[in-house]
């Protein structure tokens, strides 16, 4: 735990750490702003899911705002943050002195990995207070209601979108695993980064036609939408399970891969 | 112009350059083999234009592959581009020895913008002479039927898909040019990169409310579609004038910004 420490004292010591975390920030603050200037509701399934949803319940920002960064925004944070601690080092010279301190390989390594989901989840902890906060103000929280028609307690509603939120987080460990790997075989961050950026967007792109639905199921970009199954009621469980399945399997194998490559890599700077 | 050429055979030797280009170029690849393997569908109103029927015509597969460029791809990669130039020898610990070099600092940015102008130019060119190549290949090049109905000759519409494509790389330039001037202000190049993604992600996420229309003649990103209109007969150029306008006060004004920062930057690497 003292690596962790130490890893996630570094990164608050970097300016882009900041810009990551207030970009993210912005997006439900500017969403309810837009929403609340426009002043007229806008059309079921306008916009992101359960978009139309926020001007009457004030509960539904955080999981808007969510539900739309997962798209796109949070892979990019994802693998900024998988990208950077690992290959940053090896910029900067740094990596050698790492090395020298009295741990094994895998313990830098599942502690820059560790740093990296912790700066994705500090992320989607200010995205859903911020968007709470924002919503609550200025459209007020009220009892949500669930796709089937059901209303949800408050309480249980906030719930159902910390749920929301940790489904997601494990599509984007999917995305810092992989930077993570990509970062093990070069020493350039921002290669890395880029690198998983562009599988992440061939998948997605991929996903769109009907000839590769053979690989649909074994790729975590095509469970992108499977979180609206946690706002039924009783919840449908069957796709979280498969994204939890092919996030769990891919995690794995990247982190697989990225130890192996990390254990036996030749130092250099 | 020997400076050009010290920064193109630099960026000739990083592996990050290929990964860029063959993630480029495996859009097209995948647009081929999708059309060529689907049943044909019924066409979705909800479908950009020419994408329903590529496999009739092999330029089609072209403007097809242009979308997922103008949208995502490109503007990624530029913001790479711009943003390795300057940062990235900073990381290397080579700006100063750059810099050293009987050339001005002025005469070292522009090259590092040309440069990164230069790769985005060639990965757009690229997609254009792949699609090209596999659209012919496997579907044959036809007359081209316009948005207005009229049919265009294929030399005809292969001037009008070359211009297209130099219309959005133009876009992705802003981009690029974004990433170029916060890589003077950071000496992370991951950073340089993720800011300018992010920034277009926002600004095209921002288009899309209503509420945020007043600046939409403003942002480079509103006109990533501007394209689409040379396909009309006769080409309809008000919004791509408008485009161009738009996207040479955006350079123009972040070329300068850059300048003023870079021309007094303590170069401390």
């Amino acid at each position: 735990m003292g690596t962790l420490g130490r890893e996630f004292v570094k990164i608050l010591f970097q300016k882009r750490t900041y810009v990551g975390w207030a970009g993210l920030l912005a997006v439900p603050l500017l969403m309810v702003l837009a929403l609340d200037l426009s002043g007229s509701r806008p059309a079921p399934g306008d916009g992101p899911a359960f978009f139309s949803r926020i001007v009457g319940n004030g509960l539904f920002a955080p999981l808007v705002a969510i539900g739309a960064l997962s798209l796109f925004l949070f892979p990019l944070v994802a693998s900024m943050a998988g990208a950077f601690p690992l290959a940053g080092e090896a910029e900067m010279g740094t990596m050698k002195t790492w090395l020298s301190r009295p741990l094994g390989r895998g313990a830098v390594l599942f502690s820059k990995w560790g740093v990296a989901i912790l700066y994705v989840v500090v992320g989607m902890v200010l995205v859903g207070l911020g968007g709470l906060a924002a919503g609550g103000v200025v459209f007020g929280i009220h009892p949500m209601t669930t796709i089937s028609g059901t209303t949800l307690s408050v309480p249980a509603g906030i719930g159902r979108i910390v749920l929301v939120n940790l489904v997601i987080l494990a599509a984007l460990l999917c995305m810092v695993s992989l930077a993570l790997l990509v970062s093990t075989l070069t020493n350039s961050s921002l290669t890395a980064a880029i690198t998983a950026m562009v599988i992440f967007i061939v998948l997605t792109i991929l996903n769109g036609f009907s000839t590769f639905d053979f690989m649909k199921p074994y790729t975590f970009t095509s469970y992108d939408m499977a979180f609206v199954n946690l706002i039924r009621d009783p919840i449908f469980w069957r796709p979280i399970r498969d994204a939890l399945l092919v996030d769990a399997a891919t995690v794995a194998g990247l982190l697989a891969a990225a130890w192996l490559v990390f254990r036996r890599k030749d130092i250099l700077t | 112009m020997a400076t050009l050429r010290l920064e193109l055979v630099k960026i000739a030797h990083q592996r990050r350059t290929y990964v860029g280009w063959i993630g480029l170029v495996l859009v097209p690849v995948a647009v081929v083999a999708a059309a060529a393997l689907e049943k044909p569908r019924p066409p979705d109103p909800g479908d950009p234009p020419f994408v329903t029927h590529v496999s009739a015509n092999g330029l089609l597969v072209a403007l097809s592959a242009l979308y997922a460029l103008a949208s995502f791809l490109l503007p990624i990669v530029a913001a790479m581009g711009g943003a390795s130039s300057v940062a990235s020898e900073a990381e290397s610990g080579t700006l100063k020895t750059w810099l050293t070099r009987p050339v001005g600092r002025t005469a070292v940015l522009l090259t590092k913008w040309v440069s990164a102008t230069l790769y985005a130019l060639v990965g757009a060119a690229l997609v254009g002479l792949v699609s090209l190549a596999a659209g012919a290949v496997v579907f044959g090049l036809h007359p081209f039927v316009t948005l207005s109905g009229t049919t265009l000759s294929v030399p005809h519409a292969l001037g009008l898909i070359a211009t297209a494509y130099l219309l959005v790389v133009a876009g992705a330039v802003c981009s690029l040019t974004v990433a170029l001037f916060i890589s003077t202000l950071t000496d992370s190049s991951l950073t340089a990169a993720m800011i300018a993604i992010a920034v277009f992600t926002v600004l095209t996420v921002l288009n899309v409310f209503s509420t945020f229309d007043f600046m939409k003649p403003y942002t480079y990103s509103t006109y990533r579609l501007a394209f689409v209109d040379l396909f009309r007969s006769p080409v309809y150029w008000p919004p791509i004038r408008d485009a161009l306008l738009d996207y040479g006060v955006t350079v123009g004004a972040l070329l300068l910004a850059a300048w003023a920062v870079f021309g007094r930057k303590d170069v401390l690497t």
